[in-house]
């Protein structure tokens, strides 16, 4: 089997405690992947690892087949991201931005200046296109990152919170924009906090908690016939259910 | 009501404790050295005023003795307008946002911010200097000019806090909008420039004017309007008051100016609690949504897509974006304006004949013009990524080799400087007879030691990368840091210029070796021997310095954006 991403003993301390700890994964080419976990759980230091942002403490990967240590810059060429903070060139407009990226990804400028416009047009960035990236709102911003990574056609999309601060027009856009990817064949890789997103998107789904993955497959084995909000906190709280209340509210009587 | 008040002290206290436990040892060194210097400034300040106050004579105390009171309050005013600038961006210790919410009365916590930001280190400094004048003009005028002195001083510093704290609030609503913010952060310091230099154009006018030009001369051509300008500033009303006591002339205007700063203070603090509680109540439209409304316009080829000859496409593309990047920082611009505006000063004061006309002081014009692009812009070249920093990790995910980020900032910051130097050069062209060798020979060095800031910049900016605050040149809670890494680039530019100014100083005291064999083109020889050393140092440093980027790209990513704005 060829997986687009694939991990052994992935692990990444801060102040000798592990964040991520001993990171198994495994993902097939083509899989809309989501990468669910609680606040904390180590989602967002994964992707960061898997696209070069941060080095890994121990373990290795593979992405597209290639060495993640050895052979970075062949990777970033076929990768996408949308990173958790948006880290843009807040002094350019977003015209100037895509183009900008487009020609860092080897892409002739003409093309790279076709892309541009139509990524605008489409993710609705068309009425800001001399404002500069500074005063984008967060939603803008994050249309503007996902434009960032798709501008080259990549064969992997690690989206971190992509629907985060996006209204629900654009989070429509953007949906329709990753089923579309996903169809000509790319991976994505997905965190979102949204549950219903997840279950309306992915095919594959895996739980992270404390740095530990808890489940890793198909999303109709971890939800076999229930919601998957409800399975999620099955497998996150390990089964119980937690008593919650104020005293002054009537909890308890 | 009480428990409220000891609920908002306690919470001020909180804070204050925090924010002194985040600070490193070294901060506190730092911070008591700096202010061991205040001190003895302030000591020294208040010897000079005590001095000059025992020279003032009752009976030939005007003009003298109003002038004198003048200087001391403007003085105060420049060094509070300076740490207002500095703290420009300081939000209130107790935020309205955040308590708007609670049952609170606001007017108390809008008077303990007040009061908090009116105790600041200016306000203990001037203690000593106060006291040294007041000492220095008892022999003359009595006792009773003490009580007098501090009074005046305390309705004075209560009513420029209230205005600048009223002035404070406005401009932070000014800066919600981050285009507006950066205009007032790239114009404001150029202001303060203006006025810094405001006295001395003064005085060069009133030299000008006063027959004779002597010192009692130019007293006597202020006299006449000296009285009507304290009577129309408010700010020097306390000179004003102060004078009345001592000269015992008028004594009506001292409770007169004591009552009128008071009202004043009370107006501005009016106004500055109405204006803050507009703000957060969402009277003021927010202008942070403009670019949503906003008609959609056709896209025009951005500057990102042009090609840059004898460079690959994704040099090309870095430079570009670096370029369009670090010219639109407010500070760069501010940068950029301040040699336009200190060149018109320079210009008046030339022409006026202030710096007299010796050929001697003449021939550096060139050198100081060459040699202040690079002081002035060293602060960005030992610290290329710290000027966008949210950029970087963009950087980071990008597939070209690193030493190409290390070139295309390189090239990009450079039509700024060398643009600066070639300004600078054509200005004292313009100023002095300056002979073509020295302009030739300038602009050689220029290239060296843009090749040498660059080649050290580079790995200075990899080991020592810093965040830059995106509006202004600071780092965000890291002041103390600041000072320190601005004394360090100083000291290093300045080392890094001495080759630079020896090939300067050869060409001006020139060794009988260069010129018996070379002719006059003996004289360039060291220039042009050192800017090809330079060059090649550069070109063979470049690839270790990308490897290196390569492999600390991880850690400067953690350093830049460990903590955001």
């Amino acid at each position: 089997m060829e997986y687009s991403i694939e991990s052994h003993g992935l692990t990444k301390a801060y102040n000798g405690r592990n964040v991520v700890d001993e990171l198994c994964l495994r993902i097939e080419r083509g899989t809309f992947y989501g990468f669910l976990g609680p606040n904390g759980a180590g989602k967002s230091t994964t992707i960061k690892m898997l696209t070069g942002i941060i080095a890994p403490t121990s373990g290795s990967a593979r992405i597209l087949g290639y060495d993640l240590k050895r052979n970075m810059l062949a990777i970033k060429k076929r990768i996408g991201v949308v990173p958790e903070e948006q880290c843009l060139f807040e002094n350019l407009t977003a015209p100037e931005y895509l183009t900008f990226i487009g020609r860092m990804y080897g892409l002739p400028r003409q093309v790279a200046l076709n892309r541009t416009r139509e990524l605008i047009e489409v993710m609705g960035l068309d009425n800001a296109v001399d404002t500069l990236i500074l005063e984008f709102s967060t939603g803008m911003k994050k249309r503007l990152s996902l434009c960032a990574a798709m501008i080259h056609d990549p064969e992997i999309l690690f989206l971190d919170e992509p629907f985060e601060g996006v209204d629900a027009i654009a989070s429509r856009t953007i949906r329709t924009v990753l089923e579309q990817a996903r169809k000509r064949g790319a991976t994505i890789f997905l965190t979102s906090h949204i549950l219903e997103v997840v279950e309306r998107l992915c095919t594959h789904v895996s739980i992270i908690h404390e740095g530990k993955l808890l489940f890793q497959g198909a999303l109709e084995g971890l939800a076999q016939g229930a919601r998957l909000d409800e399975a999620f906190l099955n497998l996150v709280n390990n089964g119980k259910t937690a008593e919650t209340g104020l005293s002054w509210l009537g909890a308890g009587n | 009501m009480l428990h409220r008040s000891w609920a908002l002290f306690a919470l001020k206290w909180t804070m204050i404790r925090r924010s002194l436990e985040r600070t490193h040892y070294s901060g506190y060194l730092i911070l008591l050295v700096l202010f061991l210097l205040g001190t003895l400034a302030s000591l020294g300040i208040g010897f000079l005023l005590y001095y000059l106050g025992s020279l003032v004579e009752k009976d030939k105390a005007f003009p003298a003795l109003l002038l004198l009171l003048d200087g001391v309050v403007i003085l105060y005013c420049f060094f509070y307008a300076w740490g207002l600038l500095l703290e420009l961006q300081r939000t209130d210790l107790i935020d309205f946002r955040k308590i708007l919410l609670l049952p609170i009365s606001l007017p108390a916590v809008f008077l303990i911010n007040f009061m908090v930001s009116l105790l600041g280190p200016l306000f203990l400094f001037s203690i000593p200097a106060l006291t040294g004048l007041l000492w220095g003009l008892r022999p003359h005028m009595g006792n009773g000019i003490f009580p007098a002195g501090f009074l005046m001083a305390l309705s004075f510093a209560v009513m420029l806090g209230a205005w600048s704290y009223y002035l404070r609030g406005r401009l932070a609503i000014l800066m919600e909008h981050p285009r507006h913010r950066r205009l007032i952060f790239m114009l404001l310091p150029i202001g303060f420039i203006f006025l810094a230099q405001l006295p001395a154009i003064i005085m060069q006018v009133a030299s000008k004017n006063a027959p004779g030009r002597t010192s009692g001369a130019l007293l006597s051509f202020i006299e006449p309007h000296l009285i009507s300008i304290n009577q129309a500033v408010p700010f020097l009303w306390p000179a004003y008051g102060l004078w009345s006591v001592c000269t015992r002339e008028a004594l009506w205007v001292f409770p007169a100016s004591i009552v009128a700063m008071w009202l004043v203070a009370l107006l501005g603090l009016r106004m500055g609690y109405v204006t803050t509680l507009r703000h957060y109540m969402g009277t003021y439209a927010s202008s942070r949504t403009a670019a949503s409304v906003r008609p959609k316009r056709k896209m025009r080829p951005p500057i990102t897509a042009k090609r840059i000859p004898f460079l690959a496409e994704d040099t090309s593309a870095l430079v570009c974006g670096f370029y369009t990047s670090f010219s639109r920082h407010p500070h760069v611009r501010m940068l950029l304006l301040m040699p336009i505006c200190f060149g018109l000063f320079v210009l008046f004061m030339h022409y006026s004949g202030a710096y007299g006309n010796t050929a001697s002081s003449r021939a550096w014009i060139p050198t100081a013009c060459l040699l202040w692009p690079f002081i002035n812009f060293s602060f960005f070249m030992f610290n290329i990524f710290g000027i966008d920093t949210f950029s970087f990790q963009a950087l980071q995910l990008l597939p070209a080799p690193r030493y190409k980020y290390l070139l295309a900032k390189n090239i990009a910051i450079a039509p700024i400087v060398l643009g600066l130097v070639s300004f600078f050069i054509a200005v004292s062209l313009f100023l002095a007879d300056v002979p073509g060798g020295i302009i030739l020979l300038s602009f050689l060095l220029a290239i060296q030691l843009f090749l040498l800031f660059s080649t050290i910049g580079n790995f200075i900016s990899i080991k020592f990368p810093h965040r830059l605050h995106r509006d202004a040149l600071r780092a965000p809670g890291r002041r103390l840091y600041m000072v320190i890494n601005g004394f360090a680039s100083t000291l290093l530019s300045t080392l890094l210029i001495i080759p630079a100014l020896l090939c300067l100083l050869v060409y001006r005291y020139p060794p009988r070796f260069l010129t018996h064999q070379h002719g006059t083109w003996g004289l360039f020889l060291p220039a042009f021997l050192l800017t090809i050393i330079t060059a090649i140092l550069y070109w063979k440093t470049l690839p270790h310095a990308g490897d290196l980027l390569t492999a600390e790209e991880h850690l400067i990513s953690v350093k830049l954006l460990g903590d955001r704005d």
